[in-house]
């Protein structure tokens, strides 16, 4: 038992044990144990905050068996069909137990189900949610993802926020008292501020520094190295539009867990709202287009080039430094917008494009130039001349209409 | 510095397009006074409200411990706190001084 991590040791049991995110905690049992609008709930927030935990707890106090699939586990719609189907669909014998309610089915860390591995999967799980009969809890840190959208939709959305340090110091000062080593309440106000609201990282970082000490002083503590942190979106650009200095930005940037694409359009979307003064604005982009220029050169080789891109995107927020005014930030960016919402039709587009080139033997490119203008005038103007055209492009109705609508 | 309460609080008039943005951020109104129905979305109302009233908005805290009302610079962790300002549970300063802290936590009806 000695050479248990503590964090494993010192899990809470119950839902009244963990610490932290009461309204979260509030709003998923009341989802468990009443009647469920949403077949599943998506608890999201950052990693240590005691998302699993919770499921545990709850499953412990209202009597349900827990089938956990992990980030560990391959999850392609293959190997998510063969294990939680028949977990949500079928009665488990323990159901007819007074002692269990059944199975609960926990995905954790849905937002590490990506790329070729895992194919599939988010698919899979949107299948099993729809046909469920148990309850299904899934976790992730990040749910800005854009392969997490159709799971967004179909389930009650929780969100978990960094603990704070009061109840992180209250949670040390226990575990200390149960393995009977007295602390300094300034020590473990150390750890607790160094976790940045991560219990899991504060437990342990105690555990270590406790390790071979009879007693832990401040002094034990006091040179931590700080943790790094990584910024959200949010954070990122709150951050970067109210640093003091391109130097302060920077230091966000290089923190940041946003992509470079999507951080350079959010700004380029943000810019206008935070600088009302247009001359000041046209600095900025000037700034922003440089930035563009050399994330263009990069492309997936010259990463030396990235500094630049620092240097540029953190010069455009902070042209006008100490005039920041809170404002309500525009994300996801307007462009990634604008593309879904013309999906199909680029779709249709491209189709038709296919096909021209593959009857006059050019590039889609130059069909969509060249030729598709002068079809669009036949199929407004010419009903039997397109009749044939479409009949020989093996065009369907849908691409027709296409062509007779827009100009 | 406005200050506004968790379990609800007054606006001035602002007009009817920001008064439907605020529901869809997630505040209800009732008899004159704005509740938050969605805390998932907080940071924005937060800073929304700054930015329509033209000051520096914060919520204040109830202490789990004693159900008191305080604001977060009164703590001594301000700087270093991940979520200040936001209207979520925390413990006051006074509170945090007590030894059998976590125990009083675990009793509480939360």
């Amino acid at each position: 038992m000695d050479n248990l991590m503590w964090v494993e040791k010192y899990r809470p049991k119950t839902v009244a044990e963990v610490i932290g995110n009461e309204d979260a905690k509030a709003s998923f049992t009341n989802w468990l144990i009443k009647k469920r609008r949403e077949k599943a709930v998506l608890l999201y927030g950052p990693a240590g905050i005691g998302k699993s935990t919770l499921v545990y707890a709850a499953a412990h106090d209202f009597k349900y068996n827990v089938v956990e699939m992990n980030a560990s586990d391959i999850r392609t719609r293959k190997a998510i069909m063969k294990m939680a189907a028949p977990a949500v669909s079928l009665s488990s014998l323990d159901e007819f137990s007074f002692e269990t309610k059944g199975n609960l089915l926990l995905l954790d860390e849905v937002d590490g189900i990506f790329g070729q591995q895992d194919r599939g999967g988010v698919g899979a799980i949107v299948k099993i949610i729809q046909n469920s009969r148990i309850p299904i809890i899934l976790t992730a840190n990040n749910i800005e993802i854009q392969k997490l959208r159709p799971l967004k939709k179909i389930c009650h959305l929780i969100r978990f926020r960094r603990v704070r340090i009061p109840l992180i110091v209250a949670f040390l000062r226990r575990i200390c008292q149960a393995e009977n080593i007295p602390a300094e309440k300034e020590a473990l106000e150390i750890l607790a501020q160094n976790s940045l609201g991560d219990v899991r990282s504060a437990i342990n970082d105690l555990q270590t520094f406790c390790e071979s000490r009879k007693i832990l002083r401040k002094d034990d503590v006091q040179f931590i190295p700080l943790r790094n942190r990584g910024f959200n979106i949010y954070d990122t650009l709150k951050g970067m539009f109210s640093a003091n200095s391109s130097v302060e930005a920077m230091k966000i940037l290089n923190n940041s867990l946003i992509d470079y694409d999507t951080l350079l359009l959010s700004i380029h979307d943000n810019l206008p709202l935070h600088y009302k003064n247009p001359e000041k604005l046209a600095i900025a982009y000037e700034a922003l287009s440089k930035a563009d220029v050399f994330r263009g050169r990069i492309q997936n080789e010259e990463w030396r080039l990235l500094k630049y891109v620092f240097e540029f995107l953190s010069q455009s927020t902070t042209i006008a430094p100490g005039e920041f005014q809170p404002f309500n930030f525009i994300f996801p960016p307007t462009k990634r917008y604008l593309l879904m919402r013309t999906s199909a039709e680029r779709t249709l587009l491209k189709t038709i494009c296919t096909r021209i080139g593959a009857k006059c033997h050019v590039s889609q490119k130059t069909a969509n130039s060249e030729y598709l203008p002068f079809l669009k005038i036949i199929f407004r103007k010419k009903s039997d001349q397109a009749s044939q055209l479409a009949k020989w492009l093996r065009l369907d109705n849908s691409s027709i209409n296409y062509l007779k609508k827009t100009n | 510095m406005r200050t506004l309460k968790k379990q609800g609080f007054k606006l001035p008039y602002l007009g009817k397009e920001i008064f439907i943005k605020l529901t869809r951020m997630g505040l209800d109104y009732e008899q004159g006074i704005f509740l938050i129905r969605d805390l998932n979305n907080i940071e924005n109302i937060r800073d929304f409200l700054s930015e329509i009233l033209n000051e520096k908005t914060v919520f204040t805290q109830i202490c789990l411990i004693c159900r008191k009302d305080f604001l977060c610079t009164e703590c001594k962790h301000y700087s270093e706190c991940p979520t200040k300002d936001l209207p979520l549970p925390c413990i006051c300063e006074k509170c945090s001084q007590k030894n059998n802290l976590y125990e009083q936590y675990l009793k509480l009806d939360k």
